[in-house]
């Protein structure tokens, strides 16, 4: 007998086929997710460098907003919006498309701080992508400040004649120095060796100079010349400065002090029977215009500006420091006034945020006023230099004050103001001989404060911290 | 229609050897059919969802490079000449610490973002394979401050046939502070 077998040799059933139609969706659905996925993956990775690049704009954001002052960084969980323009801080959290972005800033110490931005966003419907960018500001420029309890003299310059110099003004690598009918009586002296000012430039003035004020490419100067009270200089080449407009005031009196906010010159004037405050455009520098002007009743010596008001530091004796509303520079209006005791002249004026700091001559009261509210200017603190406080420069982020001093044993002094109460002297600089200084100016840049004096040797002096 | 086949007495197993019937080839047909048109639809999903793909990697890593180049090149910058503070443009101007490389310069012509250093010639940012639109230059510096530049762009992939797999765009934006 035969015996063979035959193998079962049937066709695939519909349920093998079934299966292997199954089985081979489920390899084709993995490979096409797997794709799609993919896909997905790019689009997400893609969302995540656009998070990180919205990251670390707020972080170099907050890095300008830095640059223009530490104490803009305020403590805290931000938004950034560019209103204005610029960069600023804006309510808690700002929106741009899918993604929401906080910055915190939180302090670490007086000259550090730790700013942290978020990025968050939906990635799908189950998952929420986070990135966060860490970094840390500092305040270099308030660390780069040396140790002014001891200063010294590091270098001066003789300019030619025995003239005084009187103001002083900085600006990047230069000074910019006034000198009582000297000629020349307007010289630029290049300081970027800090501590060996190099004359060059100057120019020679009709009448002679009295306050100087240096911003960008101008300086405008206060002049007792009576045909040009205000002049206005081009110094945009340093080497050969050059005088493009003048400002005629009604009147002879001389001009005694100018500030300068964006086109917008405030010049004050020896007492006389015209007004004097003016108020002066100077868009066009060719052809200033006034705008408005107010009658002080006596001398300005000195003015500052901090938004919508004016302070004048005046020869009166009932009113010293004088606050006038600038608000419609067409039409300005003293709104306020205050009476320091004695009858010595206010002769010097800083001013910061709501600070205002008056000098006076004589018993040389250095008077720091809170103008918090500019109607009613509050005494916050006094410190007495000694004799006639000249002029005042601020330096340190406004925590330390600089004057020029006709005091013959300390001509030179440093005032801590950082506690705006208590002010207290933090160093002091014999210039040799009694030769007072007039005018002052610190250069946050170079660290040190140029000054001006009476000296026929040495009218600039460097002086520096050690 | 079918054999029997007695094998064996012991084995009682019958064993069939049929043909086909019209219905089972119909059915076979049919099953093909669906499993052939099922494997081109998901092969064609596959290579659509790959060029996809490809299409966002290449708007994505663009944008990234032209926007870390831009970044970087603001870092490494002394001062901007344009736009000016306050204000934008499709323009950027800046000087660098390379005398030879003053200035150097982005803008977009002809839908590249270009980079022109000093006196040479523009370089292209971006490839043939994407336009660039709306390049844009803020200057949200403050005052007195080495300066911020936003910069904000649209990187579109050149999509001349009209297909879903090559259509994709993106904005980027971002900013950079001079030191």
């Amino acid at each position: 007998m035969v015996n063979f077998q035959i193998k079962n040799r049937k066709g695939f059933s519909l349920v093998e086929v079934l299966l292997a139609s199954v089985i081979f969706g489920i390899f084709v659905a993995t490979f096409v997710s797997a794709y799609l996925y993919g896909e997905e993956a790019t689009m997400l990775a893609g969302n995540r460098a656009r998070a990180t690049f919205l990251a670390e704009e707020g972080v170099e954001a907050v890095r300008n907003i830095r640059d223009a002052g530490f104490s803009n960084l305020t403590d805290g969980v931000h938004g950034i919006s560019t209103s204005g323009n610029q960069w600023s801080f804006s309510g808690s959290q700002d929106v741009n498309g899918i993604f929401t972005r906080t910055v915190t800033v939180a302090p670490i110490d007086s000259k550090r701080k730790n700013v942290t931005v978020n990025v968050t966003w939906q990635q799908n419907a189950q998952r929420t992508g986070t990135v966060s960018l860490v970094s840390r500001l500092t305040n270099w420029i308030i660390a780069g400040i040396g140790d002014w309890t001891n200063p010294t003299e590091t270098g001066n310059v003789n300019i030619s004649g025995n003239q005084d110099g009187l103001k002083i003004a900085t600006q990047g690598d230069y000074v910019y120095v006034i000198i009582n009918g000297g000629s020349p009586d307007f010289v630029v002296l290049d300081i970027s060796n800090p501590d060996s000012p190099v004359q060059v430039g100057s120019f020679v003035l009709n009448g002679s100079p009295v306050d100087i004020e240096v911003i960008g490419n101008y300086a405008y100067i206060a002049s007792n010349d009576n045909a040009e009270e205000l002049k206005i200089l081009d110094v945009s080449n340093p080497s050969a400065p050059v005088k493009v407009g003048v400002y005629n005031a009604p009147g002879n009196a001389d001009g005694y002090a100018v500030d300068v906010i964006g086109n917008t010159a405030y010049l004050v004037r020896a007492s006389s029977g015209d007004n004097e405050f003016i108020a002066i455009n100077v868009t066009s520098k060719t052809a200033p215009v006034a705008l408005g002007s107010v009658n002080l009743g006596d001398t300005g010596n000195a003015i500052r500006v901090l938004g919508n008001y004016a302070y004048v530091a005046s020869n009166s004796n009932t009113q010293e420091l004088q606050v006038i509303n600038i608000t419609n520079p067409s039409l300005p209006v003293i709104s306020a006034t205050y009476n320091i005791p004695s009858n010595n002249n206010a002769k010097s004026m800083a001013a910061f945020g709501t600070t205002v700091i008056v000098g006076t001559l004589t018993s040389g009261d250095v008077r720091i006023f809170d103008v918090s509210t500019p109607t009613n200017p509050v005494q916050a603190g006094l410190y007495t230099a000694g004799g006639n406080v000249n002029d005042i420069s601020l330096g340190n982020n406004d925590t330390y004050a600089f004057l020029a001093t006709g005091v013959n044993s300390a001509e030179f002094q440093v005032i801590d103001i950082s506690n705006l109460s208590s002010p207290s002297l933090l160093g002091s600089y014999n210039i040799s001989g009694n030769n007072a200084l007039n005018g002052i100016a610190y250069s946050a840049v170079k660290d040190r404060a140029y000054a001006v004096g009476v000296s026929n040797t040495e009218e600039v002096v460097v002086i520096a911290p050690q | 229609m079918f054999l029997r086949l007695r094998v064996s007495k012991k084995h009682k197993r019958v064993f069939a050897r049929k043909g086909f019937t019209l219905v089972e080839l119909l059915l076979y047909v049919a099953i093909v059919s669906l499993m052939v048109s099922t494997i081109v639809y998901f092969s064609i999903t596959i290579l659509e969802a790959r060029v996809k793909n490809q299409t966002i990697a290449e708007v994505e890593q663009q944008g990234v490079q032209v926007m870390q180049i831009i970044a970087q090149t603001v870092r490494n910058s002394t001062d901007i000449n344009a736009p000016a503070q306050g204000t934008s443009a499709a323009t950027l101007s800046m000087n660098t610490y390379t005398g030879s490389n003053n200035p150097t310069i982005f803008d977009v012509s002809g839908g590249v973002i270009r980079m022109k250093e000093g006196s040479g010639s523009p370089v292209p940012l971006t490839n043939s394979r994407v336009t660039v639109s709306g390049l844009t230059f803020q200057n949200l510096s403050r005052a007195n401050t080495p300066g911020v530049i936003r910069v904000q762009f649209t990187i579109t992939y050149i999509n001349n046939s009209g297909r879903n797999e090559y259509g994709f765009s993106q904005v980027f934006s971002g900013s950079a502070s001079l030191r």
